[in-house]
């Protein structure tokens, strides 16, 4: 069972997928390329792991354990 | 014009003030104001009233005030549920992101947030502190006693609880330096 979480207003969005269910992996697979023409970033980490363990992702991995997005940075 | 006057026992000066009226000014320092105050100021010399000057004073009625008399019952506003729910769900979103934050941390910089709400990361170019939000504090590898302040932000980081913000910017600037100092403004 992989987890993406989105970062939003609500603190993040989580959107759950197994690699058994293929109903869930599609619809994973559908939320990472809007995210991604959104210019949106994806880092992907072992379960709890810290920062240094994530690894800045370009497509849909569906053994990754927790996929995290966060937005484009601009500067302020 | 200045007179001098002497009374029986006493001896003062009476100077006219402009408004009509009578200024008394006793030897022990004193002074007395007599007579009645004209309406209008006293007219500078050669120059007459634009308007006629009203023959007599009239005093206006006071105004009733009404707003701070005890008669007025006190209101109290509460906040409304749906503002009460706002707020609920503004503080759930705050602890979500929170937890997510504080489990993407190393111990030394979890403790930093805990106690100070900021922590540093280190970069190829040196060390930056997230945690004070349009200020970040920039120490440069090769000058650490030079203090730069830069700003970077998530795109519409109005909308992210603050800790998500340093998430944001935790993950670019761990995976994607290049990136974050790209775009970084300096103040």
């Amino acid at each position: 069972m992989g987890i993406m979480r989105i970062l939003d207003e609500t603190g993040d969005t989580v959107v759950k997928w197994s690699v058994d269910d293929p109903e869930t992996l599609v619809e994973a697979e559908s939320i990472f390329r809007s995210l991604s023409m959104e210019r949106r970033m994806a880092f992907a980490r072992p379960a709890g792991a810290p920062a240094s363990e994530t690894t800045l992702i370009k497509a849909f991995d569906a053994e990754a354990e927790e996929i995290v997005w966060v937005r484009a940075v601009v500067g302020g | 014009m200045t007179a001098t006057l002497e009374a029986p026992s006493i001896l003062y000066e009476v100077e006219p003030l402009p408004d009509g009226r009578e200024l008394h000014v006793y030897p022990d320092g004193s002074i007395v104001v007599s007579g009645r105050a004209e309406i209008r100021p006293h007219p500078v010399e050669g120059v007459t009233w634009i308007t006629r000057t009203p023959a007599r004073t009239r005093a206006r009625r006071r105004p009733r005030t009404t707003i701070f008399t005890s008669a007025l019952p006190v209101r109290t506003i509460w906040p409304s549920e749906s503002s009460m729910e706002r707020v609920a769900a503004r503080r759930t979103a705050h602890e979500r992101a929170r937890e997510l934050l504080l489990s993407l941390l190393n111990p030394f910089q979890r403790e930093d947030y805990v106690h100070h709400s900021g922590f540093w990361v280190e970069t190829a170019r040196g060390r930056i502190r997230l945690g004070r939000l349009y200020n970040l504090e920039f120490r440069p590898r090769e000058k650490p006693y030079e203090k730069q302040i830069l700003c970077v932000l998530p795109v519409n980081h109005e909308t992210l609880p603050l800790p998500d913000i340093w998430t944001n910017l935790l993950l670019v600037l761990n995976q994607d330096p290049d990136k974050f100092f790209r775009v970084a403004v300096r103040r």
